[in-house]
């Protein structure tokens, strides 16, 4: 397989993992709202008020900021070392 | 304050006004080509483009209207804050580093890139209209209302100070000083909304447990506050306001311009990288002003009317906390950085609208590409004159009217219209154009035909009994109307045009992956 075609095997797959995880992980949570209101009012332990709910819906978010710089990253490493293959394979 | 003018709020909101005409002054100089006007040379960086992509999106409606929210309902309105921030890893993991690849000035150059070039733009840029009219119609009409009651100012005067301050910015400091002046406001905003967030934390040693603790003893809901209230209780709202939330951020046009403005691939991943980190933060800070808000306000009777109700509505939530916790002096900062987030949001519309037509409609369609630098630089700086005009026409003509549908059908059609084109453009070799333009043109009908539909139409602007379509959102069908029509229309493409597009993938591909190297 040339480098190209690794390059782009390799950002479609991680393209479609991250997208995948969050919207299953996004719309998950919504759907619990409708069907679990309960659980999500639940206190995340005894002795506190804070609740499942809360709690998740702070996680989803610092959780899709940490995905984004998780996928930079991954696409920074291995990307640039694709696109330095490629480079070279064009010189020659 | 809603009588009489609130000079604290005018003088900063004025001080803001005057640093912004600087700044667009100065731009102005560098603003002569299409490129600078556009895309402001791509010289930006990705921090600094990030900062004004979270300016672009962070409106009056995240800072108001969800701190609003969770004054009204607590846990329900944390809903709304981590749909807000979810659309921003989407752009980065599908759409932003072969944005920048394949485009030059806005995000009908990536949907024409293999298919048929005036079918494409047309499509591209009417989507693109539709969204900026309906989200400048909102905002034009939120800001009459806000300003009206921040600075004590006429209705009609607010609109029109709005519409001829854009059009300022727009026409003659270009994308620099629309940059410039989002990326000051998304600086104003971080900064009160982050001294506000941790004024309310310092009340109760900044502990999350104890200020729910107060929250839930005040608010009238108690307990149930900390959990789902209702406000999204059926299967079908809580996918279509999830996939509007998911796919509506790639789909809007002002947003994905700015991904122009970067040099390369890298810098647009940055872009993704700091707007989604600056939005996230911004969400949580603003779930803690509204719990504050719950708290502290019911300690303060001069907020509210004799009803119980907030001066103003209840948007003013996090103006009147501002005025609670520190006084006149910090609620006008507050007040001032209000209006300042709709002219940046506004702007960055105006240009969007400007972008499409000059440069689309103008450039590509009407003159077949061989319009000259200064015929289409003449059109860009006349555009934003019309928009301006018609913007504060249609303010003025909505004066009053609930217009909140309008911003869902916005990001609806941005989501069921050009977010599909545009990755199916990206992504799928099958897309043909004729694929393409049916499938644009079912999500657009279904959309408006089911907000029609729905309850906020069907019966609170047109006085039925009960709605045909009895949900707020139409974007679970009309995104998954458009993709079966794309799917089936494209692959069922026996025309010589549709063999054509699906031969121009590979070349594409190349050019989406490696950028400018792909040409040397």
């Amino acid at each position: 397989m040339t480098s190209l075609a690794q390059l782009s095997r390799f950002m479609r797959r991680l393209s479609l993992l991250f997208s995948a995880v969050l919207v299953v992980a996004y719309l998950g949570f919504n759907l619990a709202v409708v069907y679990a209101p309960g659980w999500l009012s639940a206190p995340i332990m005894e002795g506190t008020i804070i609740s499942r709910g809360i709690v998740m819906a702070i996680l989803l978010i610092i959780g899709a900021v940490a995905a984004t710089s998780l996928f930079v990253r991954l696409l920074n490493r291995r990307g640039d070392v694709l696109l330095e293959a490629i480079r070279k394979e064009r010189r020659s | 304050m809603s009588n009489g003018a609130n000079w604290s709020a005018i003088s900063m909101f004025v001080l803001f006004v005057g640093a912004t005409l600087v700044m667009t002054y100065i731009a102005a100089r560098r603003s002569r080509t299409t490129d600078e006007f556009y895309a402001a040379g791509s010289r930006f960086g990705g921090a600094a483009n990030g900062l004004a992509i979270s300016g672009d999106y962070m409106s009056a409606s995240t800072f108001l209207g969800i701190s609003a929210m969770v004054y009204a309902f607590g846990f329900d309105g944390i809903l709304y804050s981590i749909g807000g921030t979810v659309g921003w890893p989407i752009i980065l993991f599908l759409i932003a580093d072969r944005l920048r690849n394949l485009g030059r000035y806005t995000f009908a150059d990536v949907a024409s890139y293999r298919l048929d070039r005036v079918s494409m733009r047309g499509i591209s840029a009417a989507g693109s209209l539709a969204v900026i009219t309906l989200y400048l119609l909102t905002q034009m009409v939120g800001a009459g209302a806000l300003v009206e009651v921040l600075f004590g100012l006429p209705y009609e005067v607010a609109v029109t100070l709005v519409g001829i301050l854009m059009t300022l910015y727009v026409t003659f400091g270009g994308m620099l000083a629309t940059t410039w002046v989002q990326i000051v406001k998304a600086l104003l905003l971080l900064f009160g909304g982050t001294v506000l967030a941790l004024l309310v934390l310092a009340e109760f040693d900044f502990s999350l447990g104890k200020l729910l603790e107060a929250a839930t003893v005040t608010h009238a809901l108690g307990g149930a506050i900390v959990g789902p209230v209702g406000s999204i209780d059926d299967p079908i709202t809580a996918l279509s306001l999830g996939l509007a939330f998911l796919f509506g951020p790639a789909g809007l046009p002002h947003v994905l311009m700015r991904f122009f403005t970067v040099p390369d691939a890298h810098e647009a991943r940055r872009s993704a990288l700091y707007s989604t980190a600056i939005i996230g933060y911004f969400q949580i800070v603003v779930f803690f002003i509204g719990l504050g808000a719950i708290v502290i306000l019911a300690q303060h009777p001069e907020a509210k009317t004799a009803t119980g109700a907030l001066i103003g509505g209840g948007n003013m939530a996090s103006v009147h906390l501002a005025g609670a916790l520190v006084g006149d002096l910090f609620m006008g900062f507050i007040s001032a950085v209000a209006f300042a987030t709709i002219l940046a949001v506004v702007a960055g519309l105006t240009l969007a609208a400007s972008s499409a037509v000059s440069h689309d409609l103008y450039a590509h369609i009407i003159r077949h590409g061989r319009a000259t630098d200064k015929d289409i630089m003449r059109i860009a700086r006349i555009t934003p004159l019309f928009v301006g005009l018609i913007a504060i026409g249609l303010g003025i003509l909505f004066k009053g009217q609930n217009v909140a549908f309008l911003g869902l059908l916005a990001l609806s059609i941005a989501a069921s219209v050009n977010f599909p084109i545009l990755v199916l453009a990206m992504f799928w070799r099958g897309l043909t154009t004729r694929g393409a333009l049916w499938g644009g043109a079912v999500g657009l009908v279904v959309a408006i035909t089911l907000v029609v539909l729905s309850p906020a139409v069907w019966v609170v602007v047109l006085g039925n009994q009960s709605a045909p379509y009895p949900y707020d959102y139409p974007t679970l069908f009309s995104l998954a109307a458009a993709l079966l029509t794309t799917w089936i229309v494209s692959i069922t493409d026996r025309s010589a045009r549709g063999d054509t597009d699906r031969a121009g993938f590979d070349k594409q591909e190349e050019r989406a992956l490696l950028g400018k190297m792909a040409d040397g």
